[in-house]
């Protein structure tokens, strides 16, 4: 914890701050139609022609019913859409290593996760995806999935700004405007940025390069039919290898790394994701990638005061997050910085921390922030291995999943993730001095507390169960690469990660096979519209009610007070509810690690 | 040929599965509206 990360932890926390009204501003003239923005002259054209071919009205709005089967209907098409390019990718151009069709089990576990704004991969892209399937299957989710995140936000916002009122919006126009005048543009500055910085983007075969020192690694030995090979005793049989070659990756990595990281979508154009030196090649572009993740999320707070006339609002939930995002990047950056106790004993402790599953070229704060950042965010970009972590450096991007991501949170996910707590904070704030809540001049009564707790109650139950069912399962246990509170842990964050859509993964799971695969997709499909659905029957609710008058009793949704119930109501509802599956897995790892013992 | 009709109805399955619970959703939604 040198000077030099503090000034870099400074100077990524300023941005955030720069970025947060400017882009607010312009995010509000994008989430209201009738608004210009200076792209108008360019994109209205390209706007208006959109809805002459899909035969939308964009003076029509939705009420919150029509509105989510817009969703649903929107999202089944695109992931069947994606589904069927997964399993005919043999068929289609742009796959000059001639992959084959991706099995049953992987294309619905993928396509159900990109569909999702998930990102979990069961499979290395490098080796799985033709160049068609990373630019029309996947690259094009992950501005779908984005703008569907950002639509429901700016939904639910004008739930609770409007009044008296049937609708909150038109789905389709609020996707292709967040597409045209906000991921399009961006995405397209960021990605010419990322080329600079030494990214790849071409269509051209894997290179193969001769290596100027042959290595030879030792395999198990496999038989005529590709089988492997056992003794007599079960043991594998090995041989060694010499290795002179090496397949270098290429492709159109950096328009689709733009998204993944603008959308906090996180899918990896490569199995080492934004550890790999194309997909993340110097310190700047892991700033600026880490900048993308969280500046939408963070705009979107603007958008929320502007929205609601009430700036203090916005910038208090704003505060609120930004308190638990440094409390995370904190703690985990001092457990990744004290390392592991039984390497100082031993003598092999890397000065500096732990150094295990980290690159080189980023160490121990770079990938303690990244590692904070991209979970507080619904991202499953790494550029370290989490699985890698000390017990409690872990534990902090588990928690933050836990939480609902709604520390800045997933573009769009995080804002109303974080509503939802703002409702329960005004509940409880009502229930402590004994009168009805109040938000922003609605009362908050009991459908809308339904409705909250039923977004939320459905991530802990999916979590919950599908871990304690994987735990005690033949499939499940055949997943895991370590035993005990580690390998709980890996299932936890596994089931957690994809119930959240956040798609990082702890690795050390092998997580493709049929179950692990169909399982985790059923996850994330509850995960996504288990908690969208209600949330969008919350603002309607939200939109019919009147205005009432503040009076003096009225609880104030500013204010350190208000900022300190929100991050109360946040940890304390992820705590009591996660907190026993935590301490059997990264807890109780972390003091049998003090003891000697390693998993 | 059996391999071929082994894949195809996995095929069926997994595309069953997904819409299967997207009109879950809608019956959700439905549901989230009578609460």
């Amino acid at each position: 914890m040198n000077a030099h990360q503090w000034l870099e932890l400074a100077l990524y926390i300023g941005a955030l701050v720069l970025v947060t009204k400017p882009l607010g501003l312009y995010l509000n003239r994008v989430l209201n139609p009738s608004r210009r923005t200076w792209l108008d002259p360019v994109l209205r054209p390209l706007e208006k022609f959109t809805y002459r071919v899909l035969g939308v009205d964009p003076a029509k709005e939705h009420g919150w019913k029509q509105y989510a089967f817009a969703m649903l209907l929107f999202s089944l098409v695109s992931c069947l859409f994606t589904y069927a390019i997964l399993r005919l990718q043999q068929y289609l151009p742009l796959n000059p290593q001639k992959f084959g069709a991706l099995s049953q089990h992987l294309a619905f576990n993928t396509a159900v996760s990109f569909t999702t704004n998930t990102n979990w991969q069961s499979y290395s892209g490098e080796s799985t995806m033709s160049y068609f399937s990373q630019m029309v299957a996947l690259a094009i989710h992950n501005f779908f999935s984005a703008a569907v995140g950002i639509a429901i936000a700016a939904a639910l916002v004008r739930g609770i700004a409007r009044h008296t009122a049937q609708t909150i919006g038109n789905f389709w126009v609020d996707v292709t405007r967040i597409m045209f005048y906000l991921l399009l543009p961006i995405c397209l500055v960021l990605a010419i940025f990322f080329v600079s910085q030494g990214m790849i983007q071409n269509f051209k075969p894997y290179t193969t390069a001769k290596l100027m020192e042959p290595q030879t690694i030792s395999v198990q030995k496999t038989d005529a039919n590709g089988k492997l090979v056992v003794d007599a005793k079960g043991n594998p049989v090995m041989e060694n290898q010499t290795l002179d070659t090496q397949t270098v990756v290429q492709g159109p990595m950096a328009s689709q790394m733009a998204i993944k990281m603008l959308g906090t979508n996180g899918g990896g154009y490569t199995n080492a994701n934004a550890a790999h030196p194309f997909e993340n090649p110097t310190p700047l572009s892991n700033f600026f990638q880490m900048l993308a993740l969280l500046c939408i999320g963070s705009a979107m707070t603007y958008h929320l005061g502007r929205e609601t006339k009430n700036q203090k609002h916005g910038w208090a939930v704003w505060s609120a997050m930004f308190t638990m995002f440094l409390a995370g990047v904190l703690v985990c950056w001092w457990a990744e910085a004290r390392g592991n106790p039984i390497h100082q004993q031993l003598g092999v402790a890397v000065a500096g921390g732990n150094m295990e599953g980290k690159e080189v070229r980023f160490g121990i704060f770079d990938s303690a922030l990244f590692a904070t950042v991209t979970t507080d965010a619904s991202c499953g970009a790494v550029n370290s291995m989490h699985d890698s972590f000390t017990p409690l450096g872990g534990l902090v991007p588990m928690f933050n999943i836990q939480t609902g991501e709604v520390i800045f949170g997933g573009v769009g996910a995080g804002l109303y993730g974080m509503l939802i707590f703002v409702i329960l904070a005004v509940f409880i704030a009502g229930l402590m001095v004994g009168r009805t809540p109040e938000y922003l001049g609605k009362k908050i009564e009991a459908y809308d507390v339904k409705m909250a707790l039923l977004a939320f109650v459905i991530l802990a139950f999916i979590i919950l169960g599908f871990t304690a069912w994987a735990s005690v399962s033949d499939w499940g246990k055949a997943g895991l690469n370590n035993n005990g509170p580690h390998g709980l842990s890996e299932i936890l964050y596994a089931y957690t990660s994809c119930a959240g859509n956040n798609g990082s993964a702890f690795a050390g799971l092998n997580a493709n096979t049929p179950w692990y695969d169909t399982t985790l997709g059923i996850d994330m499909l509850l995960g996504r519209f288990g908690m969208i659905v209600p949330l969008l029957a919350l603002a309607g609710s939200l939109a019919r009610k009147k205005i009432v008058p503040a009076s003096a009793g009225t609880f104030p949704v500013s204010g350190f007070t208000f900022v300190a119930l929100l991050v109360g109501t946040v940890v304390l509802v992820g705590a009591l509810t996660f907190l026993p599956a935590l301490a059997l897995g990264p807890i109780v790892e972390h003091f049998l690690m003090l003891k000697g013992n390693l998993f | 040929m059996p391999f071929v009709g082994l894949k195809i109805m996995l095929d069926l399955i997994y595309i069953g599965i997904a819409v299967a619970f997207f009109a879950a959703f809608l019956l959700y939604a439905r549901g989230c509206e009578k609460l």
